[in-house]
């Protein structure tokens, strides 16, 4: 518990830092909707001249922005992308910030088995990724009242809500095992950055596909395509195929991590 | 007298980098034991791989008669850990990192801190990234002894010590060595392992050379000894039993000795002496003495 308790503390700044940023993309976001509404302006003309995978780039490939709905996925895009690299940077601070602060001869060599010390962290860190995705969830519903918006976009937000979160979870728990296999504190985190820019290329691939099949598999932020969910559809093979890979990520890390050698990075 | 730690043939390689080699220690109840070699000998991996921070190649390595790898919560229990380097958390004030440290043993070791603080005359309200190097020490040593644990282990402890404080230092370790405590303490520096330490195991190059009791040390030790003479007198032939590598610079005379002080000074003493300095030689020139007489371990004692 007062491993818990450090790590949320320690972690209160980022947290406040990532939630203004995300709460600014919101309401900005929103408001923008607003001024193209009153203004009369046709996005989906515009965005028509693009090709398809600057589109798919902006999160604009699949979503009606003429509707608040399909305006709102676009900064639900934007917004899952950074709940996972928040996921990404406690992942590897989970595992790594002792090392690379040189703390890990305090922590590590205090009576606590491995496993629970680092269980702890990223219990902690689990919080932090559930109260960010709450925020996520709570910041385009307050701001859609706050706007006096007519159309309910509720079920879509819950919908993106529940995919950038599961996706965000995986990105975590991958974070942690690349983190845990590098010998080098700060080798995890590129690595981590490295697999999400992979992700985030393959998911624009698959949006300039008719039929991407198989290599959505290798795009988390794809998994939940903008269209199903819009539809009001949350794919359930691959909640289950998110949830699974999770799981088995992180219990792998935390064995790995049992045997792993800690050295100063 | 049982071994609060053991090692046997105990090895370590950091992929293809030697670590340590067939370590054997043995560290029996209740003495200080010194545990000596130059940088990169192998000292901290070796403490390291007790403390189950890392895992060894080979060999064998308990504490308290438990595997360092298998039981390692249950050794830390009972072990302080003051490591060369001290890294805290820089936005905690000493007093939370103690408490935050105490709070791993499930006791309440309030009073305890108060009277290491106050020999140590550590400031607790102070936050950790404002302190000097000492002190960061000092907080090391009071989270080291905080738990009052039955085996301290400490790594080269007195860098960034001032002398005054390194006696108090000292003082605390032989304080707690009298009420029963073990305690492995790993130095480069060879006059502080002998002086406060019972027994003594010299590494190099991550092997141990050998391990014997401080007074056969001091009793085989070489000692640097220069002195300098009055103007006029003639140092040249001087020569003393036990001595070697003789130097004559004008009125001043040094050389390596072992053996007899007492010898020493009266050949010493033959001249009109103006100035003596006798001190113990660097670590490394020990070993570079011990490997040119060639002999090794058993045939000629490097300290």
């Amino acid at each position: 518990m007062n491993i818990i308790r450090r790590e949320l503390k320690t972690n209160l700044k980022p947290f406040a830092f990532w939630t203004a940023g995300l709460f600014i993309l919101t309401f900005v976001g929103m408001t923008k909707y607003l001024g193209v509404g009153a203004e009369g302006v046709d996005l989906n003309a515009i965005s028509d001249r693009f090709p398809r995978v600057i589109l798919a780039f902006i999160g604009m490939a699949d979503a009606d922005t003429r509707t608040l709905s399909g305006f709102y996925a676009v900064i639900a895009y934007f917004a899952a992308i950074c709940v996972s690299l928040y996921s990404l940077s406690l992942g590897f601070n989970a595992v790594s910030r002792e090392a690379a602060d040189k703390t890990y001869e305090f922590l590590f060599t205090k009576p606590r088995k491995r496993r629970d010390i680092l269980s702890a962290k990223l219990g902690a860190a689990v919080i932090l990724i559930t109260l960010f995705n709450l925020l996520n969830c709570v910041f385009p519903l307050a701001a859609a009242s706050a706007l006096g918006f007519r159309e309910d976009i509720s079920r879509e937000v819950l919908l993106f809500y529940a995919a950038a979160y599961l996706v965000s979870m995986l990105f975590f728990s991958i974070s942690v095992l690349l983190s845990v296999l590098a010998r080098e504190a700060e080798q995890g985190a590129r690595r981590a950055n490295l697999v999400f820019v992979f992700a985030f290329v393959m998911g624009v691939v698959c949006d300039t596909l008719e039929n991407p099949g198989a290599l959505r598999l290798l795009s988390p932020l794809r998994y939940f395509a903008t269209s199903e969910l819009l539809s009001g559809r949350l794919s359930p093979s691959y909640a289950a195929l998110c949830i699974l890979l999770t799981v088995a990520t992180g219990a792998l890390a935390i064995r790995l991590f049992e045997r792993k050698d800690l050295t100063a990075a | 007298m049982s071994a609060v730690i053991e090692t046997k043939k105990l090895t370590k390689f950091y992929g293809k980098s030697r670590g340590i080699i067939d370590v054997d220690l043995s560290v029996n109840e209740g003495e200080i034991f010194g545990f000596i070699g130059p940088n990169g000998a192998g000292k901290s991996t070796t403490i390291r791989t007790l403390l189950g921070l890392i895992f060894k190649t080979s060999g064998e390595a308990r504490v308290f008669g438990m595997d360092c790898e298998r039981e390692t919560e249950k050794i830390l229990r009972n072990v302080g850990y003051l490591p060369s380097e001290v890294f805290y958390y820089d936005r905690m004030r000493a007093i939370d990192l103690l408490n935050y440290s105490a709070s791993f043993y499930g006791k309440d070791c309030t009073k305890r801190i108060k009277e290491l603080s106050a020999a140590l005359e550590l400031d607790l309200g102070k936050r950790v990234e404002d302190m000097s190097l000492g002190n960061k020490k000092k907080v090391g040593i009071v989270q080291g002894l905080l738990h009052s644990p039955d085996l301290i282990i400490l790594d080269e402890p007195t860098s960034g010590l001032d002398p005054l404080m390194q006696k108090t230092f000292f003082e605390l370790i032989k304080r707690e060595n009298e009420r029963g405590v073990t305690v492995l303490f790993s130095s480069h520096i060879l006059s502080e392992v002998q002086r406060i330490c019972d027994r003594v195991a010299i590494i190099r190059e991550g092997r141990i050379l050998e391990t014997k009791r401080i007074s056969q040390l001091q009793e085989n030790a070489y000692k640097k000894v220069s002195f300098t003479v009055k103007p006029g007198s003639d140092v040249r032939g001087f020569s003393v039993p036990g001595g070697g590598k003789f130097e004559v610079s004008g009125q001043s005379v040094s050389f390596i000795y072992r053996g007899d002080c007492n010898l020493l000074l009266s050949a010493i003493g033959k001249y009109p002496v103006l100035n003596v300095d006798i001190s113990d030689p660097p670590l490394e020139e020990i070993f570079l003495h011990y490997y040119e007489e060639g002999g090794g371990a058993s045939e000629h004692p490097a300290v």
